[in-house]
C-alpha cells in the first residue's frame, strides 16, 4: 500500500499542522509516513501545502500524484487538481463543480471555534475516507493539545459523521503494526547530537534550520541542553566556541546566509582547534534567494568555508535516521579531532517530517583524548604524530588558547619554524580523520546494477525509488570532507549520472576531481526537491 | 609579578596598557585569598590590548576582533564556576563588535569587561575609532575625523549594564579597586579605561588635566545617564551598579531529566 493526499490553503490555515496530525494518524497505525510541506515567506495569505504519503515501505520522499486534495481555499484547487483523484473542500466558503463538499467553516462556527479549527472537520472526514476509526484521530489531538483538544475532537467527529453519510470510502486502512515515531530531519539531528553529549545549542532563527531551535528550546529541560538565541549568527558561533573551550559540547544551527556570517568563527575553530558542530540547512541562494524552498547549493561553500587552511569534517545525511546518526558521529568526531564539523542538511530533509526507526543506542558520547598528566606540565598544542593534542580544561589546568599562530603552550608566536610545525600538526589531523572515515560508512550503496547514480543529501530518497524502477545502482556520498576518494576511485560501473539540486553539479565536479569520474549531471534548481515521478524519465534519458 | 609569564612584553614604553596590566594583576592577587586563581579565564580581542593574554599566567583565550563578549558568555554558560574577564580595545569593542557589547549588557552574563579605550587603532598604525574626537587627524582621516565620538558610558547605561565604571590607566590604585569591585559584582560589569597611546594618540597630558573622580555617585540609572552625558571634564568611578538575575541563572540547564529514548516515544 502506498498512497498520497494533500492539504492546501493559505498561511494561517494550519496546513502544516493538519498535515502532521494526519500523518500521525497513519504512523500510529504502523505505516511509514512522509510529510512534505511547501510554504511561502509570509505569515498570512499565499499558498501553503502539505503532501502526506503513506506506505507499508520505508519512505524518504513524497510522490506528486495521489488520491485526494483537502482544499481550504478555492484558489489552491487549480494548483493541485491535476495531481489528485478527488477534492474534499470547504463548501461553506466556496463551491466546486465536482468534489466532496464538507461545510468545514460552518461546523467550526457551530462549535464556536476559530476558523482555523475547521481542518479538524476535514481530518475527521479523511478518517472516514480511509476507513479509520475517528478515535485514532481524537487520540492524536488529545496527545498533542491536552485539554485544549476538546473542540478539535468535536469537529473531527462532526466531519467524520457527515462524511460517513455522504462519501464513499477511498481505501480501507487497517492497523498493521506498532506506532512509529514521526519527526523532521532537524529534530532528528538534534537528538543525535544530544546522544553524543550536546549540552549547549546556539542559534539565530533562519529557515530552514529554525525547527531545531524550537524543538531544543521546548525540550531543553528534558534533554539537558542550554539553548540561547543570541543577537546574530556571529555571536552564536563564538558562544559555541566559548562553551567548547570550557569543555562542553556545543552546536550551532543556521542556513547558508547565517553560515556566511560564521566564517571568521569557523576559521577560529580551525586555528584554535576547538570542536564545534555546525548544522547548515541549505536553501536556495544566492543571498536571500528562495527562503522557504529547497536547494543543495552550499556544498562547495562549506568545503572551502573559513579563511586559511585547516581540516574540517563535513557530512550530509539522506534521511531522518541518517541525520540522527551523522549528527552524533560528527559531534564525536569533532571532539576526537578537535576541529570544526559541518552537518550539511537541506531544506527537504530539515523540514520534512517522516517516520523513523532510530537506533538510539548506536550513538553515544565518545570521550576525546584527555590529558592525564600533572597540571603544570600541560601543553594545549603538544605536537604529536597524529596531530591530536590531549585536552584539558580550566580549572584543572591553565589553558592558553588563541586564534593567532602559537607555540605548544598556546602563546602567540611568529617564529618560522614554530609556525610551520604547528601548521603541519593541524594539517596532519586530516590524514587521521581520513583513516577514521575509512572505517565508517563514508558512502552508502543502494541496489545493484551496472550503471550508477551518484547523489547526496535528501535527493538520495527520490533517486533510490527511481533507480529501483530502472534497475540502477545508487551511491550516496555521505562524507564530503575529507572526500572519500578511497571509496569512489575503484568503483566499477558502466555509465554514471549525478543527481543534485543545484546548477553547476557540485558533487559531480568533486567526483571528477577526486575519482576521475565523468558523471552526467541531472540538476534541479527551481527550489523544489526531486520526486521519483519526475526523476524516472530524466534517468531513462541518460541511460537509454 | 607573581602572575607573569615568560612572554616578552612588546607594548611601546609608556603605553597605557602597562597600567591596566599592573592594576589587573594586583587586583587578582588581592582576590586570590578568596578565589582560586585556576578559576580565572581571561578573554582578549585583537589589537595591542589583546597581547595581555600572553602576559598573565591565568587561563586565557585570545580571540578574534570584536568577539570578546559572546566568548565570555559561551564560557560562563558552560561552566559558571569560572570567573571570566574580558579585555577589549575601543576599535575592537566600540567599532567591530559593538552589537555584542550592547546585548551582553542586556543579557547580564556574570562577566567583567575591561575596555582599553585609547581612542585610536594602534596596532594598525593610527586610524580613528568610534571614540576618537571629531577632527582627529589619523592616517585614514588626513583632514580630520568627520564623525562624532561615541559615549560608551551612556551607551552601556542605556543598554542595561548592571555595573558601569570609568577609570584612567594612569591611576592604577583606583583602577585596581574598581577591577576588584567589578569581578565581585554578580552580573555584567563594564569598565571603560582611558588609556593613552604614546605613539598615535598621546593623551597623558590631557587626561592628567581633565580626569577627576565622580563626586556624588548617582542614585539611579537615569541620574547616571545624565551624569555620563553632561560632564565636560572626564569623570572616573562607578556610574551605576545594581544586582539583578544573571543570564546563566536564567537560561543554563544543569542536568538532563529524560532520555532521548523517552522523547522519541513521545513522538509516536
Amino acid at each position: 500500500m502506498d498512497f498520497t493526499f494533500r492539504v492546501s490553503g493559505m498561511a494561517g490555515d494550519g496546513v502544516k499542522g493538519a498535515g502532521i496530525i494526519a500523518g500521525k494518524v497513519f504512523s500510529r497505525l504502523g505505516y511509514h509516513v512522509f510529510v512534505h510541506v511547501e510554504y511561502q515567506s509570509l505569515i498570512r495569505g499565499g499558498h501553503n501545502a502539505a503532501v502526506v504519503r503513506v506506505s507499508t515501505q520505508k519512505l524518504r520522499c513524497h510522490r506528486k500524484y495521489g488520491d485526494l486534495l483537502i482544499a481550504l481555499q478555492d484558489y489552491v484547487v487549480p494548483v493541485h487538481r491535476r495531481y489528485v483523484e478527488q477534492v474534499l473542500f470547504d463548501s461553506s466558503k466556496f463551491t466546486l463543480k465536482e468534489g466532496l463538499a464538507l461545510p468545514m467553516s460552518e461546523f467550526a462556527a457551530q462549535t464556536e471555534a476559530p476558523p482555523v479549527f475547521r481542518n479538524a472537520a476535514a481530518l475527521g472526514a479523511l478518517c472516514h475516507l480511509y476507513g479509520i476509526d475517528v478515535e485514532v484521530l481524537n487520540q492524536v489531538y488529545r496527545d498533542a493539545y491536552g485539554e485544549k483538544a476538546e473542540k478539535d475532537i468535536v469537529l473531527a467527529e462532526m466531519g467524520y459523521s457527515y462524511a460517513k453519510k455522504r462519501f464513499e470510502r477511498i481505501r480501507e486502512v487497517e492497523q498493521i503494526g506498532r506506532p512509529r515515531a514521526l519527526l523532521d530531519g532537524n529534530q532528528s539531528a538534534g537528538l543525535g547530537a544530544v546522544r553524543a553529549g550536546l549540552r549547549c545549542y546556539y542559534a539565530y532563527p533562519m529557515t530552514p534550520s529554525t525547527s531545531l531551535l524550537h524543538f531544543l528550546a521546548s525540550h531543553r529541560r528534558e534533554l539537558g541542553v542550554t539553548v540561547v538565541q543570541p543577537e546574530n549568527e556571529i555571536s552564536a558561533a563564538i558562544m559555541a566556541i566559548g562553551s567548547a573551550f570550557a569543555g562542553t559540547r556545543a552546536m550551532v544551527g543556521t542556513s547558508g546566509g547565517g553560515f556566511a556570517l560564521m566564517q571568521e568563527a569557523f576559521s577560529l575553530a580551525g586555528m584554535a582547534e576547538i570542536p564545534v558542530l555546525f548544522l547548515e540547512a541549505q536553501r536556495p541562494g544566492p543571498s536571500t534567494g528562495l527562503p522557504t524552498w529547497h536547494a543543495q547549493q552550499d556544498l562547495r561553500f562549506v568545503l572551502h568555508a573559513g579563511h586559511g587552511e585547516f581540516p574540517r569534517i563535513v557530512a550530509s545525511p539522506c534521511d531522518v535516521e541518517d541525520a540522527f546518526h551523522l549528527a552524533g558521529e560528527l559531534l564525536n568526531l569533532a571532539w576526537r579531532f578537535q576541529t570544526p564539523a559541518v552537518l550539511l542538511m537541506d531544506r527537504y530533509l530539515s523540514e520534512s517530517t517522516a517516520t523513523a526507526e532510530i537506533d538510539v543506542d548506536a550513538v553515544k558520547e565518545e570521550p576525546p583524548l584527555l590529558y592525564e598528566g600533572e597540571p603544570e606540565d600541560y601543553r594545549r598544542y603538544l605536537i604529536t604524530d597524529s596531530g591530536i593534542s590531549p585536552l584539558a580544561f580550566p580549572p584543572r589546568v591553565m589553558l592558553k588558547v588563541t586564534g593567532n599562530e602559537h607555540d605548544e603552550l598556546g602563546y602567540t608566536t611568529d617564529d618560522a619554524a614554530q609556525s610551520a610545525a604547528m601548521y603541519e600538526k593541524r594539517m596532519r589531523k586530516e590524514k587521521a580523520i581520513e583513516e577514521e572515515l575509512r572505517r565508517r560508512q563514508a558512502v552508502r550503496t543502494f541496489g545493484s546494477g551496472r550503471d550508477v547514480v551518484f547523489t547526496w543529501g535528501s535527493s538520495t530518497g527520490a533517486v533510490i525509488e527511481a533507480a529501483e524502477e530502472l534497475g540502477l545502482r545508487v551511491v550516496q556520498v555521505r562524507y564530503l570532507s575529507p572526500f572519500p576518494k578511497w571509496e569512489v576511485e575503484h568503483l566499477e560501473f558502466e555509465r554514471a549520472a549525478c543527481v543534485e539540486c543545484n546548477y553547476t553539479g557540485q558533487l559531480a565536479s568533486l567526483l571528477k576531481e577526486h575519482g576521475c569520474i565523468e558523471a552526467e549531471l541531472i540538476p534541479r534548481h527551481d527550489g523544489r526537491p526531486f520526486t521519483p515521478d519526475e526523476l524516472v524519465p530524466r534517468l531513462r534519458e541518460v541511460f537509454s | 609579578m607573581r602572575l607573569a609569564t615568560g612572554a616578552r612584553i612588546v607594548w611601546c614604553p609608556g603605553c597605557g596598557n602597562f597600567g591596566i596590566l599592573k592594576a589587573f594583576t594586583q587586583a587578582v592577587e588581592e582576590l586570590s585569598a578568596e578565589v582560586e586563581l585556576e578559576r580565572f579565564v581571561l578573554v582578549s580581542g585583537v589589537g595591542c590590548h589583546g597581547k595581555i593574554a600572553d602576559y598573565i599566567a591565568l587561563s586565557s583565550f585570545h580571540t578574534i576582533h570584536g568577539r570578546v563578549p559572546p566568548l565570555l558568555t559561551g564560557i560562563k554558560l558552560a561552566n559558571p564556576g569560572l570567573i571570566v574577564v574580558g579585555f577589549a580595545g575601543d576599535g575592537d569593542m566600540y567599532n567591530e563588535g559593538l552589537v555584542h557589547l550592547i546585548h551582553a549588557a542586556r543579557r547580564n552574563i556574570d562577566a567583567t569587561l575591561i575596555v582599553h579605550n585609547n581612542s585610536v587603532y594602534g596596532l594598525t598604525t593610527g586610524q580613528a575609532t568610534a571614540t576618537s574626537p571629531r577632527g582627529f587627524r589619523g592616517r585614514s582621516t588626513p583632514e580630520g575625523n568627520p564623525e562624532e565620538p561615541l559615549n560608551p558610558i551612556a551607551l552601556m547605561l542605556a543598554s542595561g549594564a548592571s555595573f558601569v565604571a570609568r577609570c584612567f590607566a594612569g591611576d592604577t590604585a583606583h583602577l585596581k579597586q574598581i577591577v576588584k569591585r567589578a569581578i565581585l559584582h554578580r552580573g555584567f560589569s563594564f569598565i571603560d579605561v582611558l588609556q593613552p597611546c604614546v605613539t598615535f594618540n598621546n593623551t597623558w597630558k590631557l587626561y592628567k588635566e581633565k580626569v577627576r573622580p565622580i563626586e556624588r555617585p548617582p542614585e539611579s540609572r537615569e541620574e547616571a545617564i545624565k551624569l555620563a552625558c553632561s560632564a565636560d571634564s572626564v569623570l572616573t568611578g562607578i556610574f551605576y551598579s545594581e544586582e539583578r538575575e544573571t543570564c546563566e541563572e536564567q537560561v543554563r540547564i544543569e542536568a538532563r531529566h529524560a532520555s532521548v529514548k523517552t522523547l522519541i516515544e513521545k513522538l509516536k
